[in-house]
């Protein structure tokens, strides 16, 4: 699909990583919607269907990320969104556990520019199927 | 010998047999634990069992009525006693120490001893009203005292009762089986004792199994000692080797008592000897096996807890790495997003606020870095021990600037900050001030991150030759389990991860630390979970201070 069409999410409760992401996102021209808490990422999951998720793992109350993710693979209505991980919790161990919940991709911010992991997201929106209006 | 004779002895040897069985489970019980009161009370009830059921047989068998008389009289008032210890034994099982209350000291026992004195006047049992053909007590005139002995003694078995299925409905798991198998014995005993020495004589007119009284306690004894066998009170194989031995040693015993001939008796007697002592090294060596095994079960254990612990150290310091990696990426992260998109010229089309903005982020991030890095080395400096570079400081300007740094946090969070300043001017104290400083803004730190109504209140006051830095809260409180372990390495209760999940649990270790190199002392006081907490912090003054220079001790002031 056209990743200036796709509904973006990214849960992230760190305010510098929030403006980082949302305007590196934004001067590339996708849209991006944020939830600050793990309760908020969840409800706008299930509420807008957004085409693709950034999900931190360290959210307010500790390892909320991955009781998420298992959430949203675990509901068939939500199954099929891809859902990257985007953390700076250690890749040993965090990497396996997220592929085996059913995430699309670990993304570590420390290792990472914001410019590649546009990149990799842009990669991404591009290889899904058009959106049917 | 004619049939009845051969009963009678048949009879006295298994009284005697069941007596003796009854007593040697007392004292086994107490030997295993000499120091419980739960083990102590079972042996009294055992012997006074023992006494009751011997005078209980007797009474039926002697001839002279007077004797008899008196004979019942006694088991009356070993019987009080018996209710006594079964009330005691069910109140008090399984403690090993007990505070007797002052009901208990000054109404009930006073009340058993004038019941049971009580027995041997003719207030209770009055005197003979009928015989037997054969010159046996088969009904005996009641005093009015009987009616304070049938509610005593039935109060304090009922009573008891109630005790014990108050205690297994109380009991959860593991520790409800013993009481139900003590409630299963205590179940037999009733129902024997009802049957044969209630129903029977009442509505059969069959009084011929009430000499064996004491037999019926058996279930009760039996059951009793296999619950505090099984569940580790005792140990179940030397018991058995040595009831085997006794119970050899009585028949071979009996038998040589009973044999014909002087020579049989004095071969059967030196005989039953001969296994007796063989029997005694038996027990000896079945003793030393038990010791043994107790030992290695005991080091067993004492290995395993190691273990544990040491899986727990493990499991914090695992933790740890990941709160201080993650805690050391994140501003890295957000300093190396920034700076690559101000490199590749992602800033040129944001105004200049905005742009100021995003560098304010970067220095943000730059200076979190640093503080997380300085927790981390304060941390492991003072882990080794620290050797403080000792001057003459004034504690109430190190509070001040620690409260002035950090009361932003607390407006933050909309927190009060009070500070009390001292009445009197306070003596100085002897320390270093970098380290002292630490102290402060770790406390005032923390309690702005534990608390998330209300405030603080910062006190500072001389006390005995020293100063006190009192900081009370108004926030989660701390358990006494907590307490206990708050100031070891990376400790982090469940319930402080929840409030402040980036804390790296070793605020209060370095605190702590610090304060024992300055010679002083810092207590914790709180009422609880969610009732906020204080800690005080005593620094000894300037003058008491010795130090140490060059390796002569002198003291300086």
């Amino acid at each position: 699909m056209d990743p200036k069409k796709a509904v973006l999410l990214l849960i992230e409760d760190e305010p510098i990583n929030i403006q980082m992401y949302v305007l590196k996102f934004k001067l590339e021209g996708l849209e991006m919607i944020v939830a600050q808490t793990a309760a908020e990422g969840e409800n706008k999951i299930n509420e807008l269907k957004p085409d693709l998720v950034l999900l931190d793992l360290r959210l307010d109350n500790g390892n909320d990320g991955f009781e998420i993710l298992r959430r949203v693979k675990d509901n068939p209505a939500t199954a099929s969104i891809p859902v990257y991980l985007l953390s700076n919790v250690r890749e040993k161990g965090n990497i396996e556990r997220g592929r085996q919940l059913g995430a699309e991709g670990f993304i570590s911010k420390v290792n990472s520019k914001p410019n590649e992991v546009v990149e990799i997201i842009k990669a991404k929106l591009e290889s899904l199927p058009d959106k049917q209006h | 010998m004619d049939f009845n004779s051969i009963l009678k002895n048949l009879d006295l040897f298994s009284v005697g047999v069941v007596v003796y069985i009854i007593s040697i489970f007392g004292f086994i019980v107490f030997y295993n634990n000499k120091k419980s009161v739960t083990n102590r009370t079972f042996l009294f009830f055992s012997l006074i069992t023992s006494v009751w059921g011997l005078f209980n047989y007797l009474h039926y068998q002697i001839d002279s009525v007077k004797l008899s008389f008196w004979l019942l009289k006694l088991v009356m008032f070993f019987a009080v006693w018996q209710a006594f210890f079964i009330f005691k034994f069910f109140y008090l099982f399984p403690k090993e120490e007990f505070h007797y209350p002052k009901w208990y000291r000054f109404i009930l026992v006073p009340a058993v001893i004038i019941t049971s004195a009580l027995t041997l006047t003719p207030l209770v049992l009055n005197k003979v009203l009928k015989l037997s053909a054969d010159g046996k007590i088969i009904e005996v005139a009641n005093g009015p005292g009987i009616v304070l002995f049938g509610l005593l003694s039935v109060g304090l078995v009922l009573t008891g009762l109630l005790m014990l299925f108050k205690n297994i409905f109380q009991a959860k798991g593991e520790k409800r089986k013993p009481l139900r198998t003590i409630l299963l014995g205590t179940s037999l005993t009733f129902s024997l004792i009802i049957t044969f020495n209630f129903i029977l004589p009442a509505f059969f007119a069959n009084a011929r199994f009430i000499p064996l009284g004491a037999a019926f306690m058996l279930p009760f004894v039996f059951f009793t000692s296999y619950a505090m066998a099984k569940h580790h009170l005792l140990n179940v194989k030397l018991i058995a080797t040595e009831i085997v031995v006794t119970i050899l040693v009585l028949i071979l015993l009996f038998e040589g008592v009973a044999s014909g001939s002087v020579n049989q008796v004095m071969f059967k007697i030196l005989f039953a000897g001969l296994v007796g002592g063989l029997g005694i090294l038996l027990i000896k060596s079945v003793l030393k096996e038990v010791q043994l095994r107790e030992r290695e079960e005991h080091l067993n254990h004492q290995l395993a807890q190691a273990n544990e612990q040491l899986k727990e150290l493990l499991q914090m310091k695992s933790e740890f790495l990941d709160i201080a990696s993650h805690q050391l990426r994140t501003p890295l992260s957000a300093m190396i997003g920034l700076l690559s998109m101000q490199y590749d010229g992602d800033f040129g089309t944001l105004s200049k606020t905005e742009q100021k903005e995003q560098q304010k982020n970067m220095l943000v991030s730059a200076e979190r870095l640093r503080g997380i890095v300085n927790d981390l080395m304060d941390a492991m400096e003072v882990e080794g021990g620290i050797k403080p570079k000792l001057t003459k400081t004034d504690v109430e300007k190190l509070v001040s600037e620690a409260i002035n740094t950090l009361k932003p946090n607390y407006d933050k969070k909309g927190l009060y900050l009070n500070y009390e300043k001292p009445a009197a001017s306070l003596p100085q104290v002897s320390a270093d001030k970098t380290f002292l400083a630490q102290v402060f803004m770790n406390l005032i730190d923390n309690a702005c991150q534990y608390t998330e109504q209300g405030g603080v209140a910062i006190k500072l006051f001389p006390e005995q030759n020293g100063v006190t830095f009192e900081i009370k809260d108004s926030g989660m409180g701390i358990s006494e389990k907590e307490k206990k372990r708050m100031f070891g390495k990376f400790e982090r209760s469940q319930r402080a991860k929840l409030i402040h999940p980036d804390g790296s649990g070793l605020g209060l270790f370095i605190v702590k630390k610090i304060v024992d190199a300055h010679g002083g002392k810092i207590e914790t006081q709180s009422a609880g979970e969610g009732q906020g907490a204080t800690f005080k912090v005593w620094l000894p003054a300037a003058a008491a201070i010795p130090v140490i220079d060059n390796n002569l001790i002198t003291i300086k002031s």
